[in-house]
């Protein structure tokens, strides 16, 4: 998959792509094994091959930060495409959206097929241990809003860790607005345990939750990790648009687990 | 000027003491240099420039090749230009182009400095802004300034509280292309404030490293007596010192005036106010329209001189006005405009004009009063002189002991070496307030560049064990959800401002402990020569409610201080003498208000103040004397005890600044009653930190008491007065409120006399009044291998305490 991507190579932009579709090649064996038959002069052939060979190197290395820095987001599906069981899908609640004041209260995460939960006062330093694991880190407007979050939290540098933005992705394919709306459009139901919660609903559950009701701190975890399962749906569905086809996992199962809350 | 100065010479001829000249001084010049680029220079000939005097190229050079340079120089030496132009200079060579950080100490300066960069500027306005971010910068404006803005002008407060904990996100653009931090009046920085201060840059030079950059330092200084150690202390890097000065100056006349002693109806002697030679002085220059500066020690004493000025010649109205601090910002800048357009004749100031704030040239100073140090006197005499014209320089005596010794010792202003300015950023107590702040900043590592490895390795211990840090791969990350900048005040305490309100118009601000001394209900509050009555001072708010009023007279508050141990936490016996160390409680509440009438200063009245006592917890020790020495002295004189107290306690507290690398102001010393345990009452030595919680300063004076007695024994022994001098022990030293003491004092040279006398005792067990001496009490010391830990544990135990106070005060802020 990641090897059919030629435009994030420098100068070949979608009429030049188009016109390496029309003379058959698929993908950067093609190009390495024709090399002669490529629409290119030869200075601009030359350059290209050598950045189809430094992005083929990053890809047998795994460098997937390499790819993701080079390819434009509209490509981004592909490195999904090809890495989603090995991505962490995560999602964060927070106190409210001051950057001064505020900090992440929950946090859910569907890493390596495990819906895991980090709840502010109980375990969510142990979340920087599964950033410490993770190979590729997938959100819905996370470069934004978690990332910094997370940041901010736990006063660490930059994370590191790959990341892909679905939120842009989802974009590219048509789909704009918020994750809700998104969903909305696909036909993906939130389990009517979560009803119509939304982020200043969660806001308001975290001061319930502190005040004393155990209710609203259970309500607001499970709200995160639905929310992180259909961060997974919105992307497996765009990935099916694209033509891919991925082994999933069970969409009845990620919301039973979704709901099941161990830690508050 | 000559015919003024006739003016004065018979004016006063029975007044003035002494007539210093100073010789004028040509100024040295140098062409541009070659690299100066085209488009600077042509602004620089259009203003008339067409060469650089010689420190300016010299600083040119150094900072052209990127060196950390300070320029240590006077007023109208051209600075600005100096550090200026080679950062233009290179910006307009730089195809990206880079960000400058100007950092000035205080918003009135920085606010000053946006207008004075003026046609230079121009040249690269067109790729580069310019903005000033502090607190007083509204919210769309700041978006603007971070997203836009290569020149920020701002303050170590801002950078501290707004700027460092935000790098991440809103100023890493700018940050990662910061290459020149331009400090100005470097001298500020000195003591507990200074030490905050280098904290701060060391977390900027870390938040820079960060980001990719490492910025050039570029600072100015008045005269200090060690401008090279001083900012190696602030920055912890080498650097570059530009010391002589090459500008012209003119000649300099100092006149020291002693107001005459006259006899009042009931026969007492009296010495006349400063008021009495400044009044006639300021009406007869601004009648000959010489540009003068008025400098007075308190904010309400430059009002009052203002009114004495005007009173009867409202004409001179338009010409003099009072500039202090606690104008609005609006009035003042229209005051510093007027006197730089020349269209106002005199200001009446404070310390406030004696830095940075560009008020053009004057020609006549007078200084009504010693301004506190030698540094400032020079500053503040500095203030006048232009080129090819003559400058004169008028010191007033008042009738405390110090003015009077430099009335009659003129030499000791020109010979006393100007004051150091010292500071310790590994102080532990500062040290700790600013660890979680970096750390909230970035994570701290095992060890940190610049810090003292020793009290870091326990400041950092001490965070992890009670979990503000915690470890995250090879270094230790924030471990708490609050804003740790918030709880640290580089200022101290008085880092907020009581507004003043006239109906629903503030008039005015000033700091709280100042509030309560001049603004209690009942009190008269002049500002800009109008008078107005204060109806209700509410601290809790922080405002004060005024109306104008129409009287003749003006208030004066009478403070009571009363300084208790409330906890001892250490005890130990010098020679006998009980040196108590713990915590100490510091109250100072004015207790009652006079009224006293404008011109006659007859006493008309009085009130009560009631207003909660301005009261705070810091750490200190207190001192008795030996029980021998005491004794001798009460069967020799009773009054000599209070001699040697205050004596001490003066000389104390101009030595200590030394041994702890702080500033006079961060230290205070008093003399006041403890109670025995037998219920008798005895005179105590109290030497404190100025500064809420304390910041060890008292506690390392505690631990070398007898270095820092050694030092005191020297520097009078050294002194060449031989009766007593402010550099010593003056005669009269500040603070006695005896009648008693005071007269033996003023006859005699007992302060000094005594206080050697108790140093002796203290140092060596001797007893010497005079022609008895007793026998030599030796004190055990502990010396030995267990030092080294026992440093470290006292360390620890100093920190952990301290460590409370502060999660109390976060608690408290969050």
């Amino acid at each position: 998959m990641i090897r059919g991507s030629f435009t994030h190579a420098r100068g070949i932009g979608p009429v030049a792509e188009k016109k390496l579709r029309d003379k058959g090649f698929q993908n950067w064996d093609d190009c390495f094994s024709r090399r002669k038959d490529l629409p290119f002069s030869s200075g601009k052939g030359a350059r290209f091959i050598s950045e189809l060979q430094r992005s083929s190197a990053a890809h047998q290395k795994k460098d997937l930060r390499f790819l993701l820095s080079r390819f434009p987001v509209s490509e981004h599906w592909r490195i999904l495409a090809e890495y989603i069981n090995d991505a962490t899908f995560f999602d964060i609640e927070t106190t409210g959206l001051s950057w001064h004041y505020n900090h992440a209260s929950v946090i859910a995460a569907l890493h390596r097929g495990r819906l895991c939960s980090f709840v502010c006062g109980v375990n969510l330093d142990d979340f920087l241990d599964l950033l410490d694991e993770a190979e590729m880190l997938v959100t819905f407007n996370g470069g934004s809003f978690d990332l910094p979050f997370i940041e901010k939290t736990f006063h660490i540098p930059p994370v590191e860790v790959p990341h892909v933005d679905l939120r842009w992705v989802a974009y590219h394919q048509g789909y704009r607005g918020g994750l809700k709306r998104i969903e909305s459009r696909m036909n993906i139901h939130r389990p009517p345990e979560i009803g119509d919660i939304d982020g200043y609903e969660a806001v308001e559950l975290y001061y319930r939750w502190q005040s004393g009701d155990s209710n609203a701190g259970r309500d607001l975890v499970r709200y995160c990790r639905t929310d992180v399962v259909c961060t997974y749906m919105v992307a497996c569905r765009i990935l099916y648009e694209k033509g891919v086809d991925v082994a999933v996992q069970d969409r009845d199962w990620l919301f039973r687990e979704a709901l099941t809350c161990t830690v508050v | 000027m000559d015919k003024f100065r006739a003016f004065l010479e018979s004016k006063f001829s029975r007044e003035i003491r002494s007539h210093l000249t100073m010789n004028k001084r040509d100024g040295e010049y140098s062409a541009f240099p070659d690299t100066l680029q085209q488009p600077l220079a042509d602004v620089l000939r259009a203003d008339g420039i067409s060469s650089l005097y010689r420190h300016q190229v010299q600083a040119f050079d150094s900072i052209s090749r990127n060196r950390n340079t300070l320029l240590v120089s006077q007023t109208a030496s051209g600075k600005t230009l100096s550090f200026f132009l080679p950062i233009l200079n290179e910006y307009i060579q730089s195809g990206q182009g880079f960000t400058v950080l100007l950092l000035y100490p205080t918003k009135a300066l920085s606010r000053d400095q946006e207008g004075t960069f003026g046609r230079l500027m121009d040249v690269v306005r067109a790729g580069a802004s310019l903005g000033t971010y502090d607190g007083d910068t509204p919210r769309e404006e700041r978006n603007r300034i971070q997203s836009g803005a290569d020149f920020i002008i701002s303050n170590p407060d801002m950078l501290h509280s707004g700027i460092l904990p935000n790098h991440n996100r809103k100023w890493r653009t700018f940050l990662s292309r910061l290459r020149y931090i331009v400090v100005d009046e470097v001298h500020m920085y000195r003591g507990a404030f200074g030490s905050h201060v280098s904290n701060v840059f060391r977390r900027l030079i870390r938040v820079c490293a960060v980001h990719g950059s490492s910025p050039v330092f570029v600072c100015s200084s008045a005269t200090v007596g060690n401008p090279g150690g001083h900012v190696r202390a602030l920055f912890h890097r080498e650097f570059n010192i530009i010391q002589r000065d090459h500008s012209p100056r003119p000649e300099r006349h100092f006149y020291f005036i002693n107001p005459p002693l006259v006899r009042s109806e009931g026969h007492a002697l009296y010495r006349k106010g400063p008021g009495s030679v400044s009044v006639p002085l300021i009406r007869e220059a601004v009648r000959r329209g010489i540009g003068t500066i008025c400098f007075c020690r308190a904010r309400q004493e430059a009002e009052r001189l203002y009114r004495s000025v005007i009173d009867g010649r409202p004409d001179l109205a338009e010409f003099v006005k009072p500039y202090r601090g606690g104008l609005l910002p609006a009035e003042r800048r229209g005051l510093e405009r007027a006197l730089a357009s020349g269209k106002l004749r005199c200001v009446i100031t404070t310390n406030a004009l004696e830095v940075g704030i560009d008020i053009g040239t004057l020609d006549l100073c007078i200084l009504s009063g010693h301004p506190g140090t030698i540094a400032s006197f020079w500053q503040q005499a500095g203030r006048a002189g232009r080129r090819g014209k003559s400058s004169l320089t008028v010191y007033l005596a008042r009738e405390n002991p110090i003015d009077q010794y430099l009335v009659h010792h003129p030499e000791f202003v020109a010979s006393a070496p100007v004051e150091q300015a010292l500071l310790n950023a590994d102080n532990p107590y500062i040290l700790l307030q600013h660890l979680p702040c970096m750390a909230h900043e970035y994570p701290l590592r095992e060890t940190e560049e610049h810090i003292g490895s020793a009290v870091y390795a326990e400041a950092l211990g001490l965070l992890r064990h009670n979990r503000t840090l915690l470890p995250y791969r090879d270094a230790f990350r924030y471990a708490l959800q609050d804003y740790p900048a918030r709880g640290v005040n580089l200022r101290g305490m008085t880092d907020y401002n009581v507004d003043i309100y006239c109906g629903s118009e503030v008039i005015g601000e000033i700091d709280p402990i100042g509030a309560r001394g001049t603004l209690y209900k009942d009190a008269i509050y002049q500002h800009l020569g109008r008078r107005y009555l204060s109806l209700d001072l509410d601290l809790g708010r922080k405002l004060c409610r005024v109306e104008p009023v129409d009287v003749d007279y003006y208030t004066e508050a009478v403070w009571e201080s009363r300084i208790v141990m409330t906890e001892k936490d250490a005890e130990k016996e010098v020679k006998n003498a009980l040196v108590s160390f713990g915590s100490i409680n510091v109250n100072r509440q004015p207790k009652l208000y006079k009224k006293i009438r404008e011109r006659t200063y007859e006493n008309i009245g009085y009130g009560p103040i009631t207003l909660p006592p301005f009261e705070y917890d810091t750490t200190g020790f207190s001192l008795v004397a030996p029980r021998a020495w005491t004794a001798a002295m009460i069967s020799a004189d009773k009054r000599f005890i209070g001699a040697a107290f205050y004596g001490l306690s003066y000389l104390l507290h101009h030595a200590a600044p030394l041994l702890c690398m702080a500033d006079i102001k961060d230290i205070d010393t008093d003399v006041s009653l403890i109670e025995e345990e037998n219920g008798a009452w005895k005179s105590a030595l109290f030497l404190f930190d100025a500064i809420e919680g304390g910041v060890g300063y008292s506690e390392k004076i505690y631990d070398s008491l007898e270095s820092a007695l050694a030092l005191c024994g020297s520097v009078v022994g050294e002194c060449e007065c031989g009766s007593g001098c402010p550099s010593c022990v003056p005669p009269l030293p500040p603070g006695v409120a005896s009648a008693d003491v005071e007269g033996l004092l003023i006859e005699s040279d007992a302060a000094r006399v005594c206080a050697v006398s108790l140093i002796k005792a203290l140092l060596h067990g001797t007893v010497a009044v005079p022609e008895i001496k007793f026998r030599e009490i030796p004190v055990e010391y502990c010396e030995g291998d267990e030092n080294y830990d026992r440093e470290r544990v006292d360390l620890h135990k100093k920190l952990d305490r301290a460590s409370k106070i502060l999660e109390k005060k976060r608690e408290r802020l969050h």
